[in-house]
């Protein structure tokens, strides 16, 4: 029986997923089995190498966390819909992530105004991931001192408001901009898996933003940078709190 | 004269793990995260066995490197102990008997490897 291209593409998401799960788990075995065996003695090298089995526990995690919400985002039934304030979203996000950036002397540039009094209707935790997932995206591929620049720009004809998240990273070559949205694809400058990710991150944007009946939008140019627009419905006032 | 040992892998917390079980057992330790700068290594300092981790970057790096090594006068009678994730992923269990002659490394372990067994294989290989 010839198997269905769904079911060849699940096939290699799994196998993609089992693999990139295995990579971690087989590194903390390794470092674990080192103390455990009587290796080291060491009281400050035991640490170091319990510390660095610890980090891959946290990119596991966030691996599987990442599994979890594109798994969650398949059964559009589970979100939940209500008045959402895009500025909370952006401060949210931001506090968040600037640790993040600090590390690697990333500054924010954005109006104090950002979004301010400007609703969606949709999900505040899925909203925050899509945003966080820009923005961790922009952090990593962005240069050491670099910017990232966030725009908000209402169209008034369309009700529409139009979110831009702009780093001054290594970009996305031309070629991949199509495949950049797909399951487990990174761009050719980004395809060294710099943090253990699942390459889920902007998959998992597109799905957010569709769900929300936005559109997202990358360009790049590589070598000066990465801009990714959202532009999502506006609430109306009169259906101000509607749950979908 | 203490053996010197080339360590082929591209998760620098894996190396460490390495490093760490092959120095308590008095080998000197070369580590190299990627094929380009191993090449270097190889040309520049005598190494007594390495140690490659198969699933680099691309899959087929660590073959192709194995094989450069196994094809050159120079450098082919240095051992390779192949670590590899491969069997999971591909169902493709290596034996030694059968696929050395495709790929002729002395030994294939599977990740993640058990210490112990680690340093019983080199003491094996460099006798």
């Amino acid at each position: 029986m010839n198997k269905t291209k769904s079911t060849k593409d699940d096939e290699r998401v799994l196998a993609k997923m089992a693999h990139d799960i295995k990579a971690p788990l087989s590194a903390i075995v390794s470092i674990l089995g080192v103390i455990q065996k009587g290796y080291v003695n060491d009281i400050d090298k035991v640490k170091e190498l319990v510390s660095r089995a610890s980090q891959k526990a946290v990119t596991l995690i966030s691996m599987v966390d990442d599994i979890l919400d594109y798994t969650l985002l398949a059964n559009k039934s589970m979100m939940r819909r209500e008045k959402i304030h895009l500025f909370d979203v952006f401060l949210d996000s931001i506090s968040t992530m600037k640790p993040y950036a600090d590390r690697r002397n990333i500054t924010f540039a954005y109006s104090q105004e950002l979004c301010k009094e400007k609703y969606v209707n949709g999900n505040y935790t899925f909203l925050l991931r899509a945003i966080n997932n820009i923005i961790m995206n922009a952090i990593k591929y962005n240069k050491e001192n670099g910017n990232i620049t966030i725009d908000c720009q209402e169209n008034t004809k369309k009700n529409t408001i139009t979110i831009t998240i702009k780093d001054t990273g290594i970009g996305v070559p031309e070629e991949d901009l199509d495949k950049i949205f797909h399951v487990f694809e990174r761009g050719k400058y980004a395809r060294k898996n710099i943090d253990g990710s699942l390459g889920l991150g902007l998959s998992l944007v597109k799905q957010i933003v569709e769900d929300h009946y936005g559109d997202i939008n990358l360009t790049s140019t590589v070598g000066v940078g990465t801009a990714v627009a959202l532009t999502l419905p506006l609430l109306k006032e009169k259906t101000k709190n509607k749950e979908g | 004269m203490k053996h010197k040992i080339l360590v082929v892998e591209d998760d620098i917390d894996v190396l460490e793990a390495r490093r760490v079980v092959l120095e308590h057992n008095k080998y000197e330790v070369v580590t190299a995260t990627t094929i380009e700068v191993a090449e270097q290594v190889l040309e520049e300092e005598k190494i007594d066995l390495i140690l490659l981790d198969v699933m680099m970057e691309k899959d087929s790096d660590g073959f192709n490197f194995a094989q450069s090594v196994k094809h050159s006068e120079k450098y082919k009678h240095i051992p390779i102990i192949m670590a590899t994730a491969v069997s999971q992923r591909t169902k493709f269990k290596f034996d030694i008997d059968k696929d050395g002659d495709f790929l002729p490394v002395e030994k294939f372990m599977e990740k993640p490897i058990d210490p112990d067994d680690l340093i019983a294989a080199i003491r094996g290989l460099l006798k």
